[in-house]
């Protein structure tokens, strides 16, 4: 999950925006999360690769409203070897697209370790909850695997008539990770891919307790909600810009506010503030999209067709009324309920989690994973079941808070062994 | 060609039809909403040409940028971005000026002195190594320091988010660079045929930014970021 709306803030305000840094308190959770990994200390990818955004489409007969852009065309991020190589699939981590900064940063990792490589959006974005889900209701991680294997099978088909692939990898952050458990479960069932290696980043144990670890950071840090947190990243945008301005320079950049961030060594509560809005702003895009796309009539009165022209405004402001945990209470839930014919809540949200899939997990010796001791989304015993369970597969990093680390050199370095890629070494970087 | 002359006159012909708004500054808006409502009274048009813009993105601009990113080896990416920065001198020059900042003047001036001459037209950023940093104004933000409101928000073809006051300064700077490109390269067709649509590729290619990937919300995410943005840029020069 990255930061959205600082994210967007950059990207609109900075025009060459790449990921750089300085030395900060790396130690912090939340500092690790929102800042990321220093570029210094982070894996060199190739700058100039041939990166093809492509088409699929799931449900042709699909009607889907004009504000989803690409209708019912389910992009994603392809990139091929000039030669017959492994395939590495990536999915995105929560409310994040196939190029959002992470996910695009592991597609140029792969690709240069000798990898094809395509990137898939997550099922909660909502490009994904129009051209690519079942149920349009994301967040029931089993059916949520099953659209992204789909998803998978068809991408490779593609890939497969064009190129030659010799075996099949998957990668996952976060939400994405945990998915990519599910995936490598059904995959060991159906068999339609045979996948290879499996490698999962700072994966959430159970989706809707560490959504309500999310929900809580919103609720605690910012009392008026989202107001609060435009007014605290004016705030900050404010003070980088004068401190930018007092230092002589007159042109702003992305890595230079960055580095103002980072020095400034924002308060826990900022920090925590930023990462509960940044959630509850891709929860907010999630909602809505299953709204408009089961036409349940909670948001937008059901019947109503948006045009291009609408404002949506108001409806955002209801959006951010809802958290993670009611959307699931109230929208889903009985959703999933009808299509689990008639199981109990409590069953349902317990085959959403990774303890559903122990047994499974266990064995599969071609699954590992990665997790820092100090990622805040894994409540009560997760760490303890990752560890139980993955065993010497499970890689316990002490700092870097929910995904703050996963682009350190290091870190990208034991994924590319693990997923046994051609070329593990980044080129030009002695390891 | 033809595109961009009707892209000027759209432009020309919004900003006559939003001089009433920019007279009247919003006295009574609603009751406080969140922060993601803002002044925009012609928000339908607005959302209409955001859309279109992200289609053309999609359909064009990405993968003319994308391309042009895969194929161009980095020096000469970086000589042409550094072409373009050393054009921008121009704006930056007299909008320090226009907002009495003689210092920041003399400053891209001699930039513009030192690498249209040294830097070859440009492409060498030389004035950089002698510590001269650029200083980067347009004409809307001298107009923010002079008091006037940003006025209705706009997005406009091709260039996406703006406002009535910043798109004023957008045709003003880019009249006035285009002046000093056919003083210094050639003809005015030369320039619009291949020096501007260069330019943009350029500035798609740096952005990582792509349309459709903030969800369903994002005109009004965008909106927001970009009024505040501007706000706090021109709130410290004041």
């Amino acid at each position: 999950m990255v930061c959205r709306i600082l994210v967007a803030l950059m990207l609109l305000a900075f025009p060459s925006a790449s990921t750089a840094g300085s030395a900060y308190a790396f130690d912090d959770a939340y500092e690790a999360t929102v800042l990321g990994t220093p570029k210094a200390e982070e894996y060199s990818v190739p700058q100039r690769f041939p990166y093809r955004v492509r088409t699929i489409v799931r449900f042709p007969e699909r009607a889907v409203a004009p504000i989803f852009q690409d209708g019912n065309e389910l992009d994603y991020a392809e990139s091929l070897q000039g030669d017959a190589a492994p395939l590495a699939f990536v999915i995105a981590g929560t409310g994040d697209t196939y190029d959002a900064s992470k996910a695009r940063f592991l597609h140029a990792a792969l690709w240069g370790a000798g990898f094809h490589v395509a990137t898939i959006s997550s099922p909660t974005h909502p490009e994904f909850i129009a051209a690519g889900s079942t149920s349009k209701m994301p967040g029931y991680t089993p059916a949520d695997a099953r659209d992204i294997y789909a998803v998978m099978v068809a991408i490779r088909d593609g890939i497969a008539k064009r190129t030659k692939i010799t075996r099949t990898a998957l990668v996952g952050f976060s939400l994405g990770a945990t998915e990519a458990a599910f995936v490598a479960a059904l995959d060991a069932r159906e068999k339609k891919i045979g996948l290879g290696r499996v490698y999962l980043i700072n994966p959430p144990v159970d989706l809707y307790s560490s959504a309500g670890v999310l929900d809580e950071l919103y609720r605690r840090s910012l009392p008026e909600g989202m107001t609060s947190a435009v007014a605290l990243i004016d705030q900050y945008l404010r003070r980088a810009i004068h401190y930018f301005h007092s230092s002589g320079r007159g042109s702003l950049d992305f890595d230079f506010l960055f580095r103002f961030v980072a020095s400034t060594h924002p308060s826990d509560v900022d920090l925590a503030g930023i990462i509960g809005a940044s959630f509850r702003l891709s929860a907010s895009a999630m909602v809505f999209a299953a709204d408009v796309m089961t036409g349940s009539g909670g948001i937008v009165p059901a019947g109503k067709k948006l045009g291009i022209g609408d404002s949506l405004t108001h409806y955002l402001d209801e959006s951010l009324n809802i958290s993670f945990q009611d959307y699931v209470g109230a929208y889903a839930m009985p959703h999933w309920q009808k299509q689990e014919s008639g199981a109990r809540p409590t069953s349902i949200l317990y085959d959403a989690s990774l303890p559903a899939i122990e047994s499974f997990l266990r064995d599969a010796d071609h699954v590992s994973m990665a997790t820092n001791a100090d990622d805040f989304l894994l409540t009560g015993g997760n760490l303890a079941f990752l560890r139980r369970t993955f065993g010497g597969r499970a890689k316990v990093y002490s700092n870097g808070g929910h995904c703050g680390n996963m682009t350190a050199r290091p870190n990208i370095e034991r994924m590319l062994q693990q997923l046994d890629a051609p070329k593990p070494a980044s080129p030009g970087v002695a390891s | 060609m033809r595109g961009l002359r009707i892209v000027i006159g759209l432009w020309i012909g919004l900003l006559v039809a939003a001089a009433p708004a920019l007279a009247v500054e919003p006295v009574a808006t609603a009751p406080e909403k969140s922060a993601f409502h803002r002044y925009d009274p012609w928000e339908r048009a607005n959302r209409h040409i955001y859309y279109w813009n992200a289609r053309m993105d999609r359909w064009v601009m990405l993968p003319v940028a994308n391309f042009y990113a895969e194929w161009t080896p980095n020096p000469v990416r970086q000589g042409i971005g550094n072409f373009f920065e050393n054009m921008n001198e121009v704006p930056n020059f007299y909008n320090n000026i226009l907002q009495a900042e003689w210092d920041r003047a003399a400053i891209s001036l001699s930039r513009f002195i030192v690498n249209t001459s040294i830097g070859v037209l440009g492409i060498f950023d030389v004035a950089h190594h002698l510590d001269l940093e650029a200083w980067e104004e347009d004409f809307g933000q001298t107009l923010g320091v002079w008091g006037v409101p940003p006025g209705p928000y706009l997005v406009l073809p091709v260039f996406g988010p703006s406002s009535v006051r910043d798109s004023t300064g957008l045709v003003v700077d880019r009249l006035s660079l285009w002046g000093v490109e056919i003083a210094m390269i050639g003809s005015f067709e030369w320039v619009l045929s291949a020096l501007y649509p260069l330019e943009l590729i350029e500035d798609r290619a740096g952005l990582s930014f792509r349309y459709g990937e903030l969800g369903p919300f994002e005109y009004d995410i965008v909106r927001t970021m970009y009024l505040d943005y501007r706000e706090a840029l021109i709130a410290d020069e004041r």
